[in-house]
């Protein structure tokens, strides 16, 4: 009865205390930076209390244990010197990731011990014997004032924003849907008022009231606003407050929990819905009138209940963080490697489904590092480098998109290495491999079936790595690079968006079919009768075989594409407009195909191809998916 | 192939170009309807296309290109796989029937032998019915998509 009582819990115990472990594990983080706020320790003790709480009242008396002891260590550094915290955050560290490996233990269904627990707890006592407290008459914890503390978003606004939408006689729902689509671009719309629609002629009856938040000055929204709707079409004040009720950010609303997968199907059926949308749209005579008015402010309630549940699922990236920095641990002390981990930038934010994808593909990536290009201490110190590797995994948001590097200071790739194993493998014939630059050659490490090794073993050598971090970061829609440097280091990027948002593409149209084309990748539009020197021109209807009847005589226009190298100008029939895209990954048997990145689903419900810039533009067709049958793989050493 | 002996196993069974194939019942998600399909340039010649279900893209494989040379007519059946596949479905031009029955492989001969994603064969009602794998099938066309890129 108790099991089964404890089963219905486990799910929660274990999200719970991993948000705890992750938030503690941050501050050890900040200490070892000296990065941390003054007194960051009352707020680790809170994490290390609430998980053994939580842990004692499902009696896992391991992570009780350890918890304890933990807490124990945690309550005298608060009163010690930095010296004493720094000594101590090693041991600090380790016994987090032990709990973390039990909280695992218990989700692949095993029970919650560890065999270091008892050790990690006694050199736990053994560290609070040995730290010098300053404060030795500090009453117990529990009767100590509580601290609250309360994180308002730096610099964000509330305002009540009023809309005169009845001026000039009126406007239509459809010039209202243009209107409050910018006004969401200036300012997150909090609460949004809903237009009243005259049933006769569908214009918007009155005026609008919305309640919107901005990090932006009062003065700087009024001036936007005024270019929008004119300095009479708006007015702007500051949200009113009831007497005696707190803001949102001085009382925070209560929290509550809910299962990933309900929030996923949220927006599963809200993606639905607009397919749903489109189609109806597509099947309405095209004549304008109110229905169509209505649809479209259908739409643009659709567009914020989505950006609201895509909201909801983003986490931080550090809630992975402990399972990585465990698993570099454990594979450093397999290969009897030094390694000093580093992650900066785990703050940021991204989407749940995002992260969940990318966190094979990252383990992929440091074990790689780990494994062929972090050299042995006795290697390392032969070179002249020190005993102890650094391995950092450093992310940044850029616009839309994150980008994540894995930077090793190994012994690096060497290209030319590469473009011999490539052309041994029979992936690249051996004239195109020689003109392959430095760049296209690292990148071969990513094809299927290359490996460094002469053998596979448990780890590694079966060159399907990077073969995987490639495959899934162009299945997020993103890409990766590589760079390195011979002994020096190999550094690698992954670019994804932040979330499965609709991306901006370009319609592009060719021998008939509709492809479209991310905006981001498209520089320019040339005229193709004068291309700049040293530009390529890469035709569409060629690189894909196309051979339908054209809309065009002959094609007078090309898009050059960013990032392509060399340079290069996708050649087209004409481009057809634009269109908000949400690409979903193409799977086996067509995820090979390097052409496209995804396929979605278009405003009038019909699917449209979406090219990968990089894939459609590269001159050199690597043949894919040659990974043999057997796992044996052609053995080569790039490094030495 | 000892899972495959003793229990009984609910199986699809259809009919393509004379001959008589099955899929385990577990790895069809379902049957559905099929929406208008998308061809892909540089796809092998089974796959037709995408498709639109429920606002999923899925790639439609038309299984008689790759067992038997059948004609493209009549209302077609479209099978939604199961996880891992999920985002695939296969179609055929044949009605299908679910039996229960003990599967209970035999060897097959000559050009049996090399049918294309054929798990086993066992003999039901009087005739050689081919167990189809279908992630042996996607994992064929797979390779086919690598070579052409």
């Amino acid at each position: 009865m108790l099991k089964m009582d404890m089963s219905r819990y486990l799910d929660l115990f274990l999200a719970e205390s991993r948000e705890h472990l992750a938030a503690a594990h941050a501050i050890c983080v900040e200490l070892a930076r000296h990065a941390a706020e003054a007194d960051p320790w009352p707020r680790f003790m809170r994490h290390a209390h609430s998980i053994k709480g939580m842990a004692a009242s499902m009696r896992f008396t391991s992570i009780v244990t350890l918890t304890h002891a933990v807490e124990d260590l945690a309550e005298l550094l608060a009163r010690a010197g930095v010296d004493d915290a720094q000594r101590c955050l090693p041991l600090l560290d380790e016994s987090l990731l032990c709990l973390g490996s039990m909280l695992d233990a218990l989700e692949r269904g095993d029970e919650a011990t560890n065999p270091r627990v008892e050790s990690l707890a006694t050199a736990l006592r053994k560290g609070c014997e040995s730290v010098v407290t300053h404060e030795p008459t500090l009453p117990p914890p529990s009767h100590r004032p509580r601290q609250v503390s309360v994180e308002p978003r730096a610099g964000l606004r509330r305002w009540m924003l009023l809309l005169h939408l009845d001026r000039d006689g009126g406007r239509s729902a459809s010039e209202t849907v243009a209107i409050l689509s910018e006004v969401g671009r200036l300012a997150r719309v909090v609460v949004p008022g809903t237009p009243a629609l005259d049933p006769r002629t569908g214009g918007v009856l009155g005026g609008l009231r919305l309640i919107v938040a901005s990090e932006r000055p009062g003065e700087v929204l009024r001036e936007e606003l005024s270019s929008l709707l004119g300095p009479q079409g708006f007015m702007l004040e500051p949200e009113p407050t009831t007497p005696g009720r707190k803001s949102p950010e001085e009382d925070p609303p209560p929290w509550i929990r809910i299962r990933a997968d309900k929030l996923d199907a949220l927006v599963e059926g809200l993606l639905e819905l607009k397919h749903e949308h489109g189609r109806l749209k597509a099947a309405l005579p095209r004549t304008r009138g109110a229905v169509h008015d209505h649809l479209a402010l259908a739409e643009l309630r659709r567009r914020e209940l989505y950006g609201a549940a895509m909201e909801m699922r983003l986490v931080p990236f550090d809630s992975v963080a402990q399972r990585l920095r465990e698993a570099v641990r454990e594979l450093a002390d397999e290969l009897g490697k030094r390694v000093s981990f580093e992650i900066n930038g785990g703050e940021l934010q991204m989407d749940r489904a995002i992260l969940d994808a990318l966190l094979d593909p990252l383990l992929h990536a440091l074990k790689n590092s780990l494994d062929h290009g972090i050299e042995t201490p006795a290697e390392r110190r032969r070179s002249g480098k020190p005993a102890c590797a650094s391995l950092r995994l450093g992310l940044r948001r850029e616009g839309e998109r994150v980008r994540i590097c894995v930077v090793d200071d190994g012994r690096g790739m060497r290209p030319e290495l590469l473009r011999q194993a490539a052309v041994k493998r029979g992936v690249v014939p051996a004239g195109q491999a020689e003109a392959l630059s430095d760049e296209q050659a690292l990148m071969l490490t990513t094809l299927p079936g290359l490996t460094t090794r002469p053998s596979a073993d448990h780890i590694s050598g079966r060159g399907i790595g990077l073969d995987v971090v490639r495959q899934v970061v162009e299945s997020l829609g993103g890409f990766v690079e590589i760079r390195s440097e011979r002994d020096r280091g190999c550094t690698l990027f992954l670019s994804v968006p932040l979330s499965r948002a609709l991306i901006r593409t370009l319609l592009v149209r060719c021998t008939g079919q509709d492809f479209a084309l991310p905006i981001e990748a498209v520089v320019k539009t040339i005229d193709v009768e004068q291309p700049p020197s040293g530009l390529r021109l890469v035709h569409l209807d060629r690189r894909l075989g196309l051979d339908g009847p054209r809309s065009v005589a002959v094609p007078r226009s090309a898009l050059v594409l960013a990032g392509s190298k060399p340079s290069a100008a996708l050649v087209v029939d004409e481009v057809a407009g634009r269109q908000d895209l949400l690409v979903q990954p193409l799977h086996a048997p067509l995820a090979n195909l390097r052409a496209y990145s995804g396929a979605a689903l278009g405003e009038d419900g019909s699917i449209v191809l979406v090219l990968d810039p990089v894939g459609v533009a590269s001159e050199v067709r690597f043949r894919r998916g040659a990974v043999p049958a057997s796992g044996e793989s052609v053995a080569w050493e790039p490094h030495r | 192939m000892t899972h495959l002996m003793g229990r009984p196993e609910r199986l699809l069974l259809f009919d393509i170009a004379s001959r008589r194939y099955a899929v385990r019942e577990g790895v069809v998600a379902g049957l559905v309807e099929c929406g208008p399909v998308r061809p892909v340039p540089g796809a092998p010649a089974a796959v037709i296309g995408l498709t639109d279900w429920r606002g999923h893209v899925m790639t439609l494989i038309d299984l008689h290109r790759i067992l038997g040379g059948a004609p493209e007519q009549g209302r077609p059946c479209i099978m939604r796989l199961a996880a891992p596949l999920e985002r695939t479905a296969f179609r055929i031009h044949t009605s299908l029937r679910l039996v229960e029955m003990r599967v209970a492989p035999v060897e097959a001969a000559g050009a049996e032998r090399a049918a294309p994603g054929v798990e086993c064969r066992f003999e039901h009602e009087g005739r050689l019915v081919c167990l189809l794998d279908p992630q042996a099938i996607v994992r064929r066309l797979s390779t086919e998509t690598g070579e052409r890129c």
